[in-house]
């Protein structure tokens, strides 16, 4: 993508979150539908008409102006009557510096929508869908290539979802500092799983799913830097999204195969994303307490600024991971921690602890736990029984890219007896 | 050098799923197309028509009659128009085809030379 595509792709999508902030402010969170279509149909216009007037000075005022226009002629043919005459006194948006990347923080009507559509009464799969559609400005179809699943779905989940804000009908606001934490956490959390739909899979290199990750971090990052909404812990997020995302681009070869962590190129991290990681880092130890994105943001930064695999700092790590696991003891962080213990300490301390969890672990579709006990077992040169472990973490693989890794750890292997 | 007309079928409802990216880059691949035919002298006047579909007039037995024209949510209508400066047919087709109208699924151009024999 030329430059000057790149600048209007960010154009409309920062500016479609703080247009939409801005309508919803004066229509209220019940008409979120109604702002929402009023504004896509200002973006098609602008789709429609630049091409033979060219960008306007002030694209946003533009979109904006036309917006509004829409936005009265949608509530006039909703309900006769009753239009839209708060919006005529709505200020137009002055020029923004058109092409100033990222730099803009989210403004506080943004902020208050990011948290209307993280509310905790809906699910999180419908906040991250919702969050990625209004504030991240994507559409339906690309959306819908990003969370994997199809666009009538999507479209389905996103309706139940608005419908379920009009009902609550909340006024669009920030939550004071003093508000309950659950407010904060919901949205925390929603990024999280954001972020995680982008990361955790074989098809995170495509630039469906990439998206979901910067706009992850671009929301977490506003959140940080925000003055009244600011907390260590969003910093803690912004940090730990930072530095997961660095790995983005070593991940995977070439010719799209998934590398595993050892033998990840590491000059192809993004040392850029690895210094603002850090960054937030330090700003999150401001706080007094520790929450788990500040253990893994600690997990994550060791793992970042490692020259290679063999030599990091297993200690720090395995340490994390046990502050992890005393707020969140699930299988899941168990598994990574019995798998770091064995690196700190060695394979047969790592083989006791995995064998610990292994009970606790799903039985279906998770290969993760019998292919580190492989790991290990294949350290210790006990080959037969790697190869029965590696088998029987091949059965549970997920996707064919999962079956060729097993297959070249298996053809590594002592010839079969 | 010939004048020739695009016209520029679209069907307004199928650009309702489009992203901010590909957005972006249809507005500049319009700008890049437009500016390279500018910079040959080859691009004439182009205008973008309203949706409203316009009228249709006719003069019958008892008068003129006018009909409404397709609507914005019909499958087919004419979005607008660029006029092309060419040698022949086929280099005002080569300009049309270059024209990222096409880009968009549904959407087609109706090429037409503007008709100079005195």
């Amino acid at each position: 993508m030329s430059e000057a595509a790149a600048r209007l792709a960010v154009l409309f999508r920062e500016q479609h979150g703080r247009l939409l902030a801005q309508l919803l402010r004066h229509a209220g969170t019940a008409r979120l539908a109604a702002c929402e279509d009023a504004l896509q149909q200002a973006m098609v216009a602008a789709l429609r008409h630049w091409p033979f007037d060219g960008v306007p000075d002030n694209p946003a005022g533009w979109l904006f102006a036309t917006a509004r226009r829409a936005l009265v002629d949608v509530l006039r043919g909703a309900s006769r009557g009753e239009t839209g005459h708060a919006l005529d006194a709505l200020p137009a948006p002055a020029a923004d510096a058109f092409g100033e990347r990222f730099a803009r923080e989210l403004d506080d009507d943004e902020l208050a929508l990011l948290f209307a559509v993280c509310h905790p009464a809906l699910p999180p799969a419908s906040q991250v869908a919702l969050a990625l559609r209004t504030l991240g400005g994507l559409g339906v179809r690309e959306l819908a290539a990003g969370l994997l699943t199809t666009e009538a779905a999507l479209a389905q989940r996103l309706k139940r979802a608005r419908d379920e804000l009009a009902a609550l009908d909340e006024p669009l606001a920030v939550p004071a500092p003093e508000a309950p934490p659950a407010r904060r956490g919901a949205v925390l959390t929603a990024l999280y799983v954001m972020f995680n739909e982008g990361y955790q899979s074989a098809e995170g290199t495509s630039y469906a799913r990439r998206g979901l990750c910067f706009e992850a971090i671009r929301l977490a990052r506003a959140l940080a830097a925000h003055p009244v909404a600011a907390d260590p812990e969003a910093d803690a997020l912004a940090a730990l999204l930072c530095l997961h995302a660095a790995r983005l681009s070593g991940r995977v070869d070439a010719d799209g195969t998934p590398l595993r962590l050892p033998e990840q190129p590491r000059e192809r991290w993004d040392a850029g994303l690895v210094a603002l990681g850090h960054r937030h880092l330090a700003r999150a130890g401001r706080g007094a307490r520790l929450t788990r994105w500040h253990c893994e943001a600690g997990i994550a930064a060791a793992h970042a600024v490692a020259p290679s695999y063999a030599d990091t700092d297993w200690a720090s790590i395995v340490a994390w991971y046990e502050r992890l696991l005393a707020l969140d003891p699930s299988p899941a962080p168990r598994l990574a921690h019995a798998i770091a213990l064995g690196e700190a300490r060695g394979a047969d301390a790592g083989l006791a602890a995995v064998d610990t969890v292994l009970p606790l672990l799903p039985r279906e579709r998770y290969p993760f736990g019998q292919a580190a006990r492989a790991e290990f077992l294949q350290r210790l040169g006990r080959d037969a029984e790697a190869r029965a472990a590696w088998t029987a973490a091949r059965a549970q693989a997920r996707s064919d890219a999962e079956r060729a890794l097993i297959d070249a750890r298996i053809a590594t292997l002592a010839p079969h007896p | 050098m010939n004048q020739y007309l695009l016209l520029l079928h679209e069907t307004p409802a199928a650009y309702a799923g489009i992203g901010p990216e590909e957005m972006g880059a249809i507005i500049e691949r319009y700008a890049a197309w437009a500016a390279s035919l500018g910079e040959r002298g080859l691009l004439g006047p182009s205008q973008k028509l309203t949706d409203d579909g316009g009228l249709h007039l006719r003069r019958g037995a008892s008068g003129t009659v006018a009909t409404d024209g397709p609507y914005a949510e019909a499958k087919d209508l004419v979005g607008g128009f660029f006029i092309v400066n060419a040698p022949d047919r086929d280099a005002a087709r080569k300009i049309a085809e270059t024209c990222p109208h096409l880009d968009m699924a549904g959407n087609w151009i109706e090429l037409r030379e503007v008709d100079s024999r005195a």
